[in-house]
C-alpha cells in the first residue's frame, strides 16, 4: 500500500494566481495602516531629531524646517490614506453591485465583501487618525 | 490502497484515533505531553495560581496603607511587594492566562484538532513555569526585585541594585520567550488550520482578536526581550547602554520598555473584548451587530497601540511637539474601543438576554472599562497628565482598565467555557455572589483612588502623612480589596463545588453559535472526529445550506483519519480551501529538555557562572538539532501513507502550504523587530551624543566592512540560487551554491571577528562601542543561523534528498528565508555602522 505525492517540485512551489481585484482588496486592508505607520514614524523621528538639531533653527516664512517637514509628510500620507480609502470604497461599491453572482461554499463574494467593508472602515479610520496627528503641528510652526 | 476487506469499521477507526491521541500516562506523561488542551489548561491553572499570589501581595500592600504612618511593611519590603505584584499580574498572569485560553480554545473554535506546533507549545509552558519559579526564588534567597514592574534605569543598573534585578530580568526573559512561542503558535494556527469554509469573514471575533495579538506579541515582546538583554549586558559585562557617564541614556530604557508596555495592555484587552464579543450575542440570542466594524476596530487597535507609548513618559521632559503626536493617537484609539462597546450595546438593544453569570461579568466589564477609558482620555492630555502623573489617579485609571477591562472578561470567559472544559455547570447563585462581591469590592477599592490622586497621594509610597487626610479613603480601598478577595474565593468555591457536584452541562448549555459548542463537554482530546465544514459566521445557528460534494467526499475520507499518527487539515490562509494534511508530533521530552537548557543559560547568567550558561547553550543546540531534524522514520511513514490518494491532499508540503514555512516567517518578523530595536538604540544614542563616534574612537573604516558585507550578500544570493536550482532538479548546481553560501557565511564571521580585534575598543568603552558590538553580533547571529541551516541542508544532500525532496525543498526554503533576512539586516547594519557616521 503505497502512495506518492504526484506533484513535481515546481508545481508545488508555484504561487496561486491573484487578480487585480484581490490586490485592490489587500490595498484597502493594509494601505491605511501602512500610511499611518509611515506618517507616525516619520513625524516622530523628525520631531525628535529635528528639535534637537540645527533643523529647528532653519525656517521659511517663519515656519521651522521641522514643521515644514512634518507638514509635507502629513499631506503626502493623508493623500495616500485618502486614495486607499477611495480604492477600498470603490471595492465596496463594486462588490455590492454583484448581486447576480451565485455564491459557493467558500463564499468568495461574501468574503470579498467583508474584506472590502473592513478595509474601507480601517482605511477611513487611519485617515482620520493621520489628520488628527497632523493637527498639532499647526501649533508648533515657529518652535518645537 | 487497502482493499475493502481490510478497511476498519467506523468504531474501530475511532478507537485507533483515540489511541493515537491518547496522552501518555502518569508522571512521564505530564513531562512529555504536547496536546493543546492539556497544555492550555496547565497555562491557565498556573497563571491563575500566580494571580492568587499577586492578589495576596496586593492585600498586603492594602493592609500597610489602611492607615497613615503604618508599620506593617517597611519601605524596602513595600517596594518589593509592588514590584512583584505588578510583575506577577502583568507578566505571569494576564498574558499567559489568555495564551492558555487561546491554546485550549482556538483549535476547537476553528475546527482543528490541535495547534500547529505542539512541541513548541510544550516548550513555551515549561519556560514560562521555570521563569516564574526563578522570579519567586528571589524570595527564598532574600533578593526580591524592588525596581517596579517597569525596571527604570538608572535605579535598575548594577551600581544601585544587586542580584534582585537580575532575578527580575532573567525570570522576565524566560516568560517573554514563552510569550513569543505562544504568539507564533496562535498566528500560524489561525492562518493555516481553520476548517474549510471558515473564511476571514466567518471567523469568530475572538479568533480575530487572537490573530491580531499574536502578531502584536511577535513585535512587542521581541523589543522588550531586546531591552532586557541590553540591560543585563550593562549589569553583567559593563556595557554602557544606560550609563550616562559613558554616553548611555536612561530615557532609552523607557522608550524601549513602553514600546512594549503599551501594546502589552492591548494584547491583554483585545482578547478580553473578544471574549465579550462571544458571550454577548449568545446571551442576547442575536447575531453581533457591526461585525466588520469590530474587526476593523481590532485591526486599528493593533496598529495604533504601537504609536502611544510616549504617553507613559509625558513627565520625562520630551519635546512638546513629540508629545502631541502621542496625545492625538491616545485620544483617537478610544474610537476603536468605542466601536466595540457600541456594537455590544446594539446587540443587546431590544433583545431578551439571558442574565447568567457570564453576561453579568460582561456588563460589569463594559461599565468599568468605559470609566477607565474616560480617565484614559483625560490622562492622554499632557497638562492633565503632568498634574496626576505618579499619583493614585493613575493607579485608579490603570486598574479600571486592567481589572475592569481584562479580569472581568476573564471571569466572564471562565464562567462561559467552564461547562465546556469540565462537562459541569457552575452554580448560578455562587456565580452571582462572586460577581457582585467583585464588582462592589472593585469600585470600593479603586474609585476613591481617583480622589486620592487629586488630593495629592503619590503612588509607590509605603505610607502617607496624616495631614493629607486620606485615611478614610485608604480604609475604604482596603475594605474593597478584601471584598474582591472574597469574590475570588467565591469563584474558587464555585469551581470546586461544580467539579464535585455540578449538574452535567451537555454539549451546548448556552445555545452557543461557534464550533466549540459542537463537540462533547468535556471535549475529546482530539476535539473533532472529523473536520467540520463551515458555511456561515454562526455555524451552530444557521441551517446547513448547500453542500459541496467534493468537500463532503474529503470530509468522509478524513473521518477519524489519520488513524496511526496525529494529523490535521491544512487550509489556505484567506479562504480556507483544503491544501494538505499536516503531521503533528506526539509526546516527547524534547520541549522539556530545551526548556531546562534555556533555564540553565538564564541561571548561569544570574549567578555569573558563565560556564553553566555555555553548557546550557550547547545542550540547547543539540536538543534543537534533534527537534528540528525530520526523522526518516516519519518521512517514510508519510511517504507510504494512503491519505494522499484517499483524500487527494499531500502529506508533505513546501512553501506557503506548509505551517513550518509560516513559522519561519514569524521567526523572521521577531528577528527583524529585535534588529529594529537595536537600530533605534543606535540612532537614539547618536541623537544625544555631541560627537559620534565619541572622542578617542575613529570613524569606522568602510573598505574592510564593504568586503565582509559583500561576502554576506554573496552568501545570501548563493543560498537562494541553490534553492532555485534544486526546484529545477539541477542537483550539482544546487550543491555548489549551498557550499558557496556556507563558505561565505564562515568568511563573514571570521572577518567580523577580525574587525572586532582591529577596532581598538571593546563593548565596555562607551555607549557607541556597546551598540557597535551588539548590532554587529545581531548580524553575525543571523549569518550563523543561515550557515547552520545551509550546513544541515548540505548534509541531507548527501543522504536522501531525492526520496524526500519535499522535505529537502522546505529545508532549503527555510534556509533561503533566513539568508534573505540576513541580507536585509546586513545592508541595514552596514549603512548604520559604517556609513551613517559620515553623513549624520
Amino acid at each position: 500500500m503505497t502512495s506518492q505525492s504526484t506533484d513535481t517540485p515546481e508545481k508545488l512551489a508555484e504561487p496561486s494566481p491573484t487578480d487585480k481585484a484581490d490586490t485592490r482588496l489587500w490595498v484597502g486592508i493594509w494601505g491605511g495602516g501602512i500610511a499611518w505607520t509611515v506618517h507616525f514614524l516619520s513625524a516622530a523621528l523628525i520631531a525628535e531629531w529635528g528639535c534637537l538639531t540645527r533643523l529647528s533653527a532653519r525656517s521659511l516664512w517663519g515656519i521651522t524646517a521641522v514643521a515644514w517637514s512634518i507638514i509635507l509628510v502629513s499631506v503626502v500620507m493623508a493623500l495616500v490614506a485618502a486614495v486607499v480609502t477611495w480604492v477600498a470604497y470603490g471595492e465596496v461599491l463594486r462588490l455590492n453591485s454583484r448581486s447576480d453572482e451565485k455564491n459557493d461554499l467558500y463564499d468568495r463574494l461574501g468574503n470579498r465583501r467583508f474584506m472590502a467593508r473592513t478595509g474601507f472602515a480601517a482605511s477611513a479610520f487611519f485617515l482620520l487618525i493621520i489628520i488628527a496627528q497632523s493637527l498639532p503641528i499647526l501649533f508648533f510652526l515657529s518652535e518645537c | 490502497m487497502a482493499s475493502e476487506a481490510t478497511v476498519p469499521n467506523p468504531s474501530e477507526k475511532e478507537h485507533r484515533l483515540r489511541e493515537t491521541w491518547a496522552p501518555a500516562h502518569g508522571f512521564p506523561g505530564v513531562l512529555s505531553e504536547v496536546n493543546n488542551q492539556l497544555l492550555g489548561m496547565r497555562f491557565m491553572i498556573t497563571a491563575f495560581v500566580f494571580f492568587l499570589v499577586g492578589g495576596i501581595l496586593a492585600l498586603l500592600m492594602r493592609i500597610q496603607l489602611i492607615t497613615s504612618h503604618n508599620d506593617f511593611l517597611g519601605p524596602q519590603v513595600y517596594n518589593e511587594m509592588f514590584t512583584m505584584h505588578g510583575s506577577t499580574m502583568m507578566f505571569l498572569f494576564a498574558v499567559p492566562f489568555l495564551e492558555g485560553l487561546a491554546l485550549y480554545l482556538l483549535p476547537m473554535m476553528i475546527g482543528a484538532r490541535d495547534v500547529a506546533f505542539p512541541r513548541l507549545t510544550a516548550y513555551g509552558y515549561w519556560v514560562y513555569l521555570f521563569g516564574g519559579v526563578i522570579f519567586y526564588t528571589s524570595f527564598l534567597v532574600g533578593a526580591v526585585p524592588d525596581v517596579g514592574w517597569f525596571g527604570y534605569t538608572p535605579y535598575s543598573a548594577a551600581q544601585f541594585t544587586g542580584i534582585s534585578t537580575d532575578f527580575w530580568l532573567l525570570g522576565l526573559s524566560l516568560v517573554e520567550v514563552a510569550g513569543l512561542t505562544a504568539g507564533l503558535e496562535i498566528v500560524v494556527t489561525i492562518l493555516k488550520f481553520r476548517a474549510p469554509g471558515m473564511t476571514f469573514g466567518r471567523m469568530p471575533i475572538l479568533v480575530w482578536s487572537f490573530l491580531v495579538i499574536g502578531v502584536m506579541i511577535l513585535v512587542a515582546f521581541t523589543v522588550l526581550l531586546t531591552a532586557t538583554v541590553l540591560l543585563e549586558l550593562d549589569r553583567a559585562i559593563d556595557t554602557a547602554f544606560f550609563d550616562v557617564d559613558r554616553g548611555g541614556n536612561n530615557l532609552l530604557w523607557q522608550h524601549l520598555f513602553w514600546f512594549f508596555g503599551h501594546p502589552e495592555v492591548y494584547i491583554m484587552f483585545l482578547p478580553a473584548a473578544g471574549i465579550i464579543s462571544m458571550i454577548v450575542p449568545v446571551a442576547a440570542r442575536r447575531r453581533i451587530s457591526g461585525y466588520s466594524l469590530i474587526v476593523a476596530a481590532i485591526v486599528l487597535t493593533g496598529f495604533v497601540s504601537f504609536g502611544l507609548w510616549v504617553h507613559h513618559m509625558f513627565a520625562a521632559g520630551l519635546p512638546a511637539l513629540s508629545m502631541t503626536f502621542f496625545t492625538a493617537a491616545s485620544l483617537m484609539i478610544a474610537i476603536a474601543s468605542g466601536i466595540q462597546i457600541f456594537a455590544w450595546i446594539a446587540t443587546l438593544w431590544r433583545s431578551n438576554p439571558v442574565f447568567g453569570t457570564p453576561l453579568l461579568y460582561a456588563l460589569g466589564f463594559v461599565f468599568l472599562f468605559v470609566l477607565g477609558g474616560l480617565t484614559g482620555v483625560m490622562v492622554a492630555v499632557v497638562p492633565f497628565d503632568i498634574q496626576v502623573h505618579d499619583t493614585y489617579f493613575i493607579v485608579a485609571h490603570m486598574h479600571y482598565v486592567m481589572i475592569g477591562g481584562v479580569i472581568f472578561p476573564v471571569f466572564a470567559g471562565l464562567y462561559y467555557w467552564f461547562p465546556k472544559m469540565s462537562g459541569r455547570l457552575m452554580h448560578p447563585t455562587l456565580g452571582k455572589l462572586s460577581f457582585w462581591t467583585n464588582f462592589i469590592g472593585f469600585n470600593l477599592t479603586f474609585f476613591p483612588m481617583h480622589i486620592m490622586g487629586f488630593l495629592g497621594m503619590p503612588r509607590r509610597v509605603y505610607t502617607y502623612p496624616r495631614s493629607l487626610e486620606l485615611d478614610g479613603y485608604n480604609l475604604l480601598a482596603t475594605i474593597g480589596a478584601f471584598m474582591m478577595g472574597l469574590g475570588v474565593l467565591f469563584f474558587l468555591i464555585d469551581v470546586i463545588h461544580s467539579l464535585m457536584f455540578g449538574e452535567e452541562a451537555g454539549d451546548d448549555p448556552w445555545n452557543g453559535d461557534s464550533l466549540e459548542w459542537s463537540v462533547p463537554s468535556p471535549p475529546p482530546i482530539f476535539s473533532f472526529y472529523t473536520f467540520p465544514i463551515v458555511r456561515s459566521r454562526h455555524p451552530l445557528w444557521d441551517a446547513a445550506g448547500e453542500t459541496d460534494p467534493e468537500l463532503e467526499k474529503l470530509q468522509l475520507a478524513l473521518t477519524a483519519e489519520p488513524q496511526t499518527w496525529r494529523g490535521n487539515l491544512v487550509t489556505e490562509s484567506t479562504d480556507s480551501r483544503p491544501q494538505a494534511i499536516q503531521y503533528l508530533p506526539g509526546p516527547t521530552y524534547l520541549p522539556l529538555g530545551a526548556a531546562v537548557a534555556t533555564s540553565i543559560i538564564a541561571i548561569g547568567i544570574l549567578t555569573r557562572a558563565y560556564m553553566m550558561s555555555g553548557f546550557g547553550t550547547v545542550a540547547l543546540f543539540i536538543i534543537l538539532m534533534l527537534w528540528l531534524s525530520p526523522k526518516r522514520k516519519i518521512l517514510a511513514m508519510l511517504r507510504e501513507s494512503y491519505l494522499p490518494e484517499q483524500a487527494g491532499l499531500p502529506v508533505m508540503t513546501t512553501g506557503p502550504r506548509s505551517t513550518i514555512w509560516w513559522g519561519m516567517i514569524c521567526w523572521l518578523a521577531m528577528y527583524a523587530s529585535s534588529f529594529a530595536a537595536l537600530l533605534y538604540t543606535y540612532f537614539y544614542l547618536r541623537l544625544f551624543t555631541p560627537q559620534w563616534p565619541p572622542e578617542g574612537i575613529p570613524r569606522p573604516e568602510i573598505w574592510f566592512a564593504s568586503l565582509s558585507f559583500g561576502v554576506l550578500i554573496v552568501g545570501s544570493a548563493a543560498q537562494c540560487f541553490g534553492l532555485s536550482c534544486f526546484r529545477k532538479e539541477k542537483w550539482t548546481a544546487s550543491r555548489i551554491a549551498i557550499g558557496v553560501a556556507i563558505i561565505s557565511g564562515v568568511i563573514f564571521i571570521a572577518m567580523e571577528c577580525w574587525e572586532f580585534w582591529r577596532v581598538g575598543f571593546t563593548p565596555r568603552t562607551d555607549a557607541y562601542a556597546s551598540i557597535f558590538f551588539v548590532l554587529s553580533w545581531a548580524v553575525m547571529g543571523s549569518v550563523l543561523i543561515g550557515v547552520i541551516l545551509s550546513l544541515t541542508a548540505a548534509w541531507r544532500f548527501s543522504r536522501d534528498y531525492q526520496e524526500y525532496w519535499e522535505s529537502m525543498t522546505l529545508h532549503l526554503e527555510l534556509a533561503s528565508l533566513q539568508w534573505g533576512l540576513t541580507a536585509g539586516v546586513g545592508v541595514l547594519g552596514f549603512i548604520t555602522l559604517y556609513l551613517s557616521p559620515y553623513f549624520l
